[in-house]
């Protein structure tokens, strides 16, 4: 009876190489346990995928999932999960978007699609309720993502159809490779494009019309308000986020001294001005654009309307973008990187991960380990904008050596090149983080280095560590000190917490721009939203267990992959180089310190100190004594503590 | 007194919380924009996003070919609504809207339409961005006249120059 409510109830498998569609209910444990979206994913992935499959070969999954928030009016639920074994990290690997993609996909009675296999010819998979069906590809094979998302509407007949599709990124399996819906809204990190180009897979086409059904509608809808009121108390953010969307980072973190420049060797940007997200919105921003069910509105649509690179146009210009082919690439000139924007959700490609191995190229060049000779003729002097765009282009179709190079990955190609470029590799297990400086906010480099799908600014998003009052922090984490950006007491702690939360988020999928400095809506008004939708009865303390629960699959997907404490670590720069300017100037992560908070870390997740590994006792106290037995057979599990 | 629904797709980034609020409230417990009584549209490579409402019209068409004689005015509202009863599902009404507004129950297989929540649209109180305003019917065009003026206004400030821009009221 009660989970009626909530969830769709239905997960779609589709065996690629047999052509074959099966519908099977939602498992009620599974609801009860792992909430929706990512926690759904990641306990199918873990399950289903054996240890030391090729990420690009026929044995890896590919499961797209929405939460039980999705498509109803909690403010900020639209979004969605997209997970496979990762070809960038070899372990575990998730992507989340927003966008109306899954909330299309709700309305159309599915919690998660489970793609197995690799089709014999280029496939896109069309559902329409009901009915599902495996379509030819072969004729938008070689299409761009806005390309094929114009020639799918155009053959079903549905100008309004959802579609999140790859593009030639994809298709080439380029490292970088995303999955882009609604033309912009790019699930980006793991290179999960790729993996879905390796199943020949190009698109799913949604149009859902069954709605969802909640359990008690006045309480929730009051709850959805109560969320909002909570929001809006903090003005400034609710004015200033409304406004400019995330581009507002440039300066935010300018003036904090965290605003990564030149491949993170520097945390101030001397022309950050004109990245600005003032600049952005003063000259080329003409509308703002929404996902499903937001209350902030942060993207914005854009338009180049003279110069160079005049005429091009596009949407969801973000922080990621503007800093990451800005200030990472030391390049002022903004227009330039609007222009990268474009090329990314054309091609599939991934801000982050595209901009990662195109600012370690750039360090390299300038350093003089890369020549010339090895990036094909480019000149890549900090700057050259024009330069930085050819780099995406070869990117995304693997032109030339350079651009196979880079298609690779910065670790790979790092690997490839040797010569010292190992050390501007600026990533963790493989994948690089959002532009967030480290150095300056010590939770940040705790959360990157044991992140579950490498490298990753959102799996713990820390903003906690200076939005957050003192009191609040002694109320919620039992500490004062996790509040201070620049303190290594208790970090551990407040990270394992953090990511908890962040799980459930992401389980949720609720959009994490909602969470700031009232810590009201962290926790208690995701528990009671979730409450309301599926009429059941959590606590606070359940719904944070189901957040430990699923990081603690995730983790242990990666023991089982051979990974442990070694691999939770941060590029040696970060050990080395203080911050050379800037607020944040002379800041370093001093390495006795940081393996202080990995202990701190460890203990507060009830893992084994010494060598990072999950416990039997955490795992059983969790229900996942299955997961216990099966690390114990590897000879992979962690002694517990005495 | 007759009011309307006043859209400013300018206004509207497409979030579709009205969509949602509007199907809860006319089914009960189910969020679902076929059930929906506004229906955002949007161009998305261009940035567009145009909400469609029922415009109710002072002579509206799809009363004038509905051939059961299944819509009316509603004498409290003003709004033009359609009995469940009588509808035939023809969509006749549908395809002779200039504005797109009616919609199709895809279970109930009648035409559906905007009620004004028999005077306080909850699609209204859940816009974020003031997109669209319940105004009285017979003054829309100053509401639309005030938003023209606004851009004029900054128009005109801009090129006074700095001189005069601080000078408010």
């Amino acid at each position: 009876m009660i989970f009626m409510y909530g969830w769709a109830g239905t997960i779609l498998r589709i065996k690629l190489d047999k052509q074959s569609i099966k519908k099977q209910l939602t498992p009620k444990d599974l609801c009860a346990n792992f909430i929706g979206g990512r926690g759904f994913n990641s306990k199918i992935l873990y399950d289903e995928v054996r240890p030391a499959i090729d990420p690009l070969g026929s044995e890896n999954k590919l499961i797209f999932g929405t939460g039980p928030l999705v498509g109803t009016v909690a403010p900020c639920a639209g979004r969605w999960t997209v997970t496979a074994k990762s070809p960038i990290t070899e372990a575990f690997g998730d992507a989340n978007a927003g966008g109306h993609w899954g909330a299309e996909l709700k309305w159309s009675g599915y919690d998660c699609i489970v793609f197995d296999g690799v089709a014999n010819e280029p496939s896109y998979l069309l559902i329409d309720d009901e009915h599902v069906e495996l379509r030819d590809a072969r004729h938008i094979w070689g299409l761009d993502i806005w390309e094929t998302d114009k020639a799918i509407k155009e053959e079903i007949g549905d100008p309004d159809i959802k579609i999140a599709s790859i593009g030639q990124a994809g298709e080439n399996l380029v490292s970088a490779a995303c999955v882009v819906s609604d033309l912009t809204r790019g699930a980006g990190r793991c290179g999960i494009g790729a993996v879905m180009g390796s199943k020949k897979l190009k698109a799913v086409a949604i149009r859902g019309t069954k709605g969802v059904k909640i359990a008690k509608p006045e309480e929730f809808l009051k709850l959805c308000e109560e969320t909002i009121e909570l929001v809006r108390k903090d003005k400034w953010w609710w004015e200033h986020f409304r406004k400019w969307g995330t581009p507002i980072f440039v300066m935010l973190f300018q003036h904090l001294g965290m605003l990564p420049t030149r491949n993170w060797s520097e945390g101030t940007f001397e022309y950050a001005e004109d990245i600005s997200g003032e600049t952005l919105l003063r000259n080329y921003v003409f509308k703002k654009r929404s996902c499903f069910a937001c209350i902030f509105h942060c993207s914005g649509a854009y338009l180049i309307r003279d110069g160079p690179y005049a005429g091009y146009m596009g949407e969801g210009v973000e922080y990621e973008a503007t800093g990451g082919f800005g200030s990472k690439m030391g390049n002022r000139n903004l227009e330039s990187t609007l222009v990268c924007k474009t090329l990314c959700d054309r091609y599939g490609l991934d801000l982050i991960n595209t901009t990662d191995v195109i600012a370690w190229a750039m360090e390299s060049y300038n350093k003089g380990i890369l020549t010339e000779k090895d990036t094909d003729g480019l000149d890549l002097t900090w700057g050259n904008h024009e330069n930085i765009i050819e780099c995406v282009r070869r990117l995304a179709f693997r032109e030339g050596h350079f651009g196979e190079l880079l298609a690779m990955g910065s670790r790979k190609a790092a690997e490839k090149i040797g010569r010292g470029s190992e050390y501007y590799v600026m990533n963790m297990k493989g994948a690089q983080p959002g532009l967030v400086e480290p150095r300056g906010g010590k939770a940040w480099a705790l959360s990157y280095a044991t992140s579950t799908r490498g490298g990753c600014h959102l799996r713990g998003m820390p903003n906690l560590e200076y939005y957050w009052t003192p009191q609040d922090a002694l109320k919620y984490l039992g500490s004062t000190k996790a509040v201070d950006r620049f303190a290594y007491e208790d970090k551990g702690r407040l990270v394992a917490w953090v990511e908890n939360v962040r799980a459930i988020d992401d389980s949720l999928e609720l959009c994490k721009y909602l969470f700031r400095g009232e810590p009201r809506v962290w926790v208690e008004m995701p528990t009671k939203l979730f409450n309301a939708a599926t009429g059941l009865n959590y606590t606070e303390n359940d719904i944070l267990k189901c957040g430990e629960r699923i990081y603690n699959v995730e983790k242990a997907f990666n023991t089982r992959e051979g990974l442990n404490r070694s691999h939770d670590t941060l590029p040696e720069r970060y050990f080395k180089e203080s911050m050379p300017a800037g607020p944040s100037k002379g800041e370093v992560i001093p390495r006795d310190k940081f393996e202080e908070m990995l202990n701190d870390y460890y203990s507060s997740r009830g893992w084994d100190v010494k060598t990072g590994l999950p416990t039997k006792k955490k795992l059983e106290e969790l229900g996942l004594k299955y997961i216990s037995d099966e690390l114990e057979k590897m000879n992979k599990l962690g002694k517990t503590e005495q | 007194m007759q009011y309307i629904l006043l859209v400013d797709p300018e206004k509207c980034d497409g979030c579709r919380r009205c969509e949602m609020i509007c199907s809860l409230a006319k089914t009960g417990n189910e969020f679902n924009p076929m059930k929906a009584r506004i229906r955002i549209m949007k161009k998305e490579a261009m940035g567009i996003d145009v909400p469609m409402v029922c415009r109710h019209c002072e002579d509206p068409p799809c009363r004038k070919v509905c051939s059961t004689n299944a819509i009316y005015r509603d004498r409290k509202t003003g709004a033009t609504l359609i009995n469940e009863h009588l509808c035939i599902g023809c969509r006749e009404c549908m395809l002779v809207c200039p504005f797109g507004a009616l919609a199709f129950d895809p279970i109930k297989r009648v035409i559906i339409n905007c009620d004004l929540c028999q005077g306080k649209p909850k699609c209204v109180e859940v816009c974020l961005n003031d997109a669209i305003k319940y105004v009285r019917a017979d003054r829309a065009d100053l509401y639309k006249k005030v938003s023209a003026m606004e851009k004029e206004m900054d128009a005109i400030i801009k090129a006074r120059g700095t001189l005069v821009a601080g000078a408010t009221s």
